[in-house]
């Protein structure tokens, strides 16, 4: 137990109040079903940025991240290299192109996405398995570690803190919807920044700057300020890197929870605001907690002894160099980080419940208001079950995460991608990614062949499902025409060119569509050589 | 050595932050010049649609002799 | 009815609007309507509103719209599959024709009293089109209908 005073008590209480507050004001505010699941497509760039950011990045940047450089030096942050650069990949390539398809496809879920651009029978069905099976580990995963988070943190027992943890995350998402969920995740975004931002510059001070730091550290092992790990355990492993690097560089680009951030955006022109927030962001949130790790290294030498909780190095340089207030913040700013992921992963499980499997295969009729009901309920059951799972059999957390992960990411990355930049990529392209991405996932992590092929398991998965999408796609029939004219006019991509689209036709509108229905029922373009219309 | 680490460790690892910035601005410009285009291109795709709507309404203005 | 624009100044129009494609091939196609002559008759006081009017009638669609002058007309020899031929029934047509003048002339005039509509007599006539195949940049096919009466132009499918 580090804090468990009465300061991290009442801090903690203020903070997890205000969060069901969000949920009770925005239960008032969700009228459909589209305000419930999407925000009503309302959502603004400085949000969209932050809610992006914030559900990418679960409670592993404040313990997992910090504790691996603590343990690896200067090699982890090769994560960090991959992850800075995510989301000018993941807004860049499908921000503004997924919106656009998704509002013309008419899709609330990114399941029910998948299904339109690429019709077939089974295709929500395989969408929606892979989805919820995985998207549901992640749910588990993370209300496990806000609730040993606060156990370890607080002292309460391992079940009393998974109740209340778990409990506020269930309760503001089943409330309050999409807008609660967007709104908690930029309070909870700002609380992590500032006070990531706020130990670090303690912490700088103490190490000396940057220079003092890499001199320290070159001092107790030349290896932690190398390029291959401690003990150059990595030497020469470039395939271990661009793995490294690839992962978060494109990985989020396939995660159901992350994409349906696009969708909801106001405005596809909101991408560029984004593009840069989201950048700025991570640079600041995502190098920050690796460089922690290694001051952790310098500040805190106890951690590196035998029974010393890596984990625990950020919170631990807090409780030092912090007053108790402050300290108590950084607590609660653990506790956003995995909130924010847990409770987005919640409210997908309640999408694609309600939409996906409730509206398509039970009650093909249901009214609006019967989906948010739907969907409501079915956050409230899933939360509840995982609670439960998570006090009975508690599986690993960090294996859960990276395993949902590599699986979500394989399943669906080119599915998501394929959408909207290749319009020959079609349903048996898309039958065939997801699932020999989500089977070689799991073979890859249940025989454990990462370690001894140096391949990591998310690399080997997405490399398979790409080219059997691409496969599939060159074998199977192409998308109708009317589906490449939507892609094409979600790319903004045209045959005509501006100065003749621009040009005035309302004078003869009338003719317009008497000609063009004409020409479509007659032989008049192949009597007279011209190519059909 | 650049701030007390060897060139090569310095560039392959910190210089990334500068170097995503400076992409994620460029970017900014790239897209906001798109935008503009796009705007154009569905402001005319709407306009031509809905005149293909009108022509199957009402009698529209229009169809006369000069 | 005779066509203002030859093909060579539709050429000319289109490529005025853009160089970023080329016109592969243009064809002739006439759209059929009925002309008709209507007396429009007021009695008493409003006996000076009367007046002649012009409806046209879309033979292939059935939608009628209003001609401010007869306009210019020629006879010509066209081949027959570049006529849309007329779908309605003429004597429907000119039957139903007096409601759009009536809406027409209330609209313009704003009187209540409710004119005699007699009808004259009606022409079937063609407004010549161009159907204009052209390639963009990239090379794909889209068309393009202009007007050849008026130099109006719209894209058929994009």
């Amino acid at each position: 137990m580090i804090g468990g005073g009465v300061t991290e008590y009442v801090v903690l209480i203020i903070y997890l109040i205000g969060m069901i507050g969000i949920g009770v004001y925005w239960s008032k505010h969700s009228k459909t079903s589209e305000d419930y699941l999407l925000g009503g497509r309302s959502i603004g760039s400085v949000l969209t940025a932050l809610t992006l950011q914030t559900t990418s990045m679960s409670g592993y940047m404040f313990m997992g991240g910090p504790a691996q450089t603590y343990k690896d030096g200067y090699f982890t942050l090769w994560y960090a290299v991959g992850d800075g650069g995510g989301a000018i990949f993941n807004v860049g390539i499908l921000g503004k192109r997924m919106r656009r398809l998704s509002y013309y496809l008419g899709c609330l879920s990114p399941i029910e996405y998948i299904e339109k651009r690429y019709p077939g029978k089974a295709t929500r069905a395989i969408a929606a398995v892979i989805a919820i099976c995985f998207v549901y580990g992640y749910v588990l995963a993370q209300f496990l570690s806000a609730g040993k988070t606060m156990s370890a943190l607080l002292g309460v027992p391992l079940p009393v803190a998974i109740i209340i943890g778990a409990g506020v995350i269930v309760f503001y998402t089943f409330a309050g919807g999409y807008l609660a969920v967007a709104w908690t995740d930029f309070i909870q975004g700002i609380v992590m920044v500032c006070s990531m931002v706020m130990i670090f510059i303690l912490a700088w001070g103490q190490v000396g700057g940057l220079t003092g730091l890499n001199e320290q550290l070159t001092a107790i092992d030349p290896t932690y300020t190398g390029m291959w790990g401690k003990d150059n355990a990595y030497l020469g492993q470039w395939g271990v890197v661009a793995g490294a690097v690839g992962v978060y560089l494109i990985g989020y680009m396939g995660l159901p929870h992350v994409v349906i951030r696009h969708m909801a955006m106001e405005s596809p022109k909101l991408a560029k605001q984004t593009v840069v927030i989201a950048t700025v962001w991570n640079q600041l949130f995502i190098f920050i907690p690796y460089i922690m790790g290694l001051m952790g290294i310098i500040l805190l030498p106890e951690l590196g002894q035998p029974g010393g909780d890596r984990e625990m190095v950020v919170l631990m340089l807090a409780y030092k160099l912090l007053p108790g207030v402050l300290a108590a913040i950084v607590l609660v700013a653990i506790m956003s980080a995995i909130m924010s992921t847990a409770d987005a992963q919640l409210m997908l499980m309640g999408t694609m419940l309600g939409r996906d499997v409730y509206q398509r295969y039970i009650n093909k009729e249901a009214s609006d208001k019967q989906l948010m009901s739907v969907s409501r309920i079915c956050i409230l059951v899933v939360g509840v079950v995982s609670i439960i799972i998570a006090l009975l059999r508690p599986p690993g957390v960090f294996s859960l995460v990276v395993f949902s992960f590599s699986t979500l990411g394989s399943s669906f990355l080119p599915s998501y991608v394929g959408a909207v930049w290749w319009k020959r990529g079609n349903t048996l392209g898309c039958y065939l990614s997801m699932i020999s991405g989500c089977v070689i996932s799991v073979i890859w992590e249940a025989a454990g062949l990462a370690g001894p092929t140096g391949m990591h398991t998310f690399f080997m998965g997405i490399i398979v499902s790409i080219a059997a999408y691409i496969i599939g796609s060159l074998i199977g029939p192409p998308p109708t025409k009317e589906m490449q004219d939507l892609i094409d006019r979600a790319a903004c991509k045209t045959k005509i060119p501006a100065g003749l689209a621009t040009a005035n036709y309302k004078d003869i509108a009338p003719e317009t569509s008497g000609v063009l229905t004409f020409l479509k029922d007659s032989s008049y373009m192949e009597e007279r050589g011209f190519q059909p219309v | 050595m650049i701030f007390g680490l060897e060139p090569q460790v310095f560039f392959a690892f910190l210089s990334w932050p500068v170097i995503y910035i400076i992409i994620a601005i460029i970017m900014y410009f790239v897209m906001a010049k798109h935008d503009k285009e796009e705007e154009a291109w569905e402001k005319a795709y709407d306009e031509w649609q809905a005149s293909l709507k009108d022509g199957n309404g009402q009698p529209a203005e229009g169809g006369e002799v000069e | 009815m005779k066509n203002g624009y030859k093909m060579q100044d539709a050429f000319e129009r289109l490529y005025k609007r853009s160089k970023h494609f080329t016109i592969e091939k243009m064809d002739l196609l006439f759209y059929p309507y009925l002309l008709m002559d209507f007396e429009v008759k007021y009695t008493g006081k409003l006996e000076r509103l009367s007046e002649h009017v012009l409806v046209m009638c879309d033979m292939w669609k059935g939608q009628y719209s209003m001609a401010r002058t007869s306009g210019e007309f020629v006879m010509t020899d066209v081949e027959e599959n570049t006529v849309i031929p007329v779908k309605m029934d003429k004597m429907q047509v000119i039957k139903d024709a007096p409601k759009t003048v009536y809406s027409e002339i209330q609209k313009a005039k704003r009187v209540l009293n409710i004119p005699d509509i007699e009808y004259e007599s009606d022409e079937l006539v063609y407004k010549p089109f161009f159907i204009v195949e052209c390639l963009n940049d990239d090379k794909e096919v889209f068309h393009i209908l202009f007007d050849a009466v008026t130099g109006d132009f719209s894209l058929l499918n994009a």
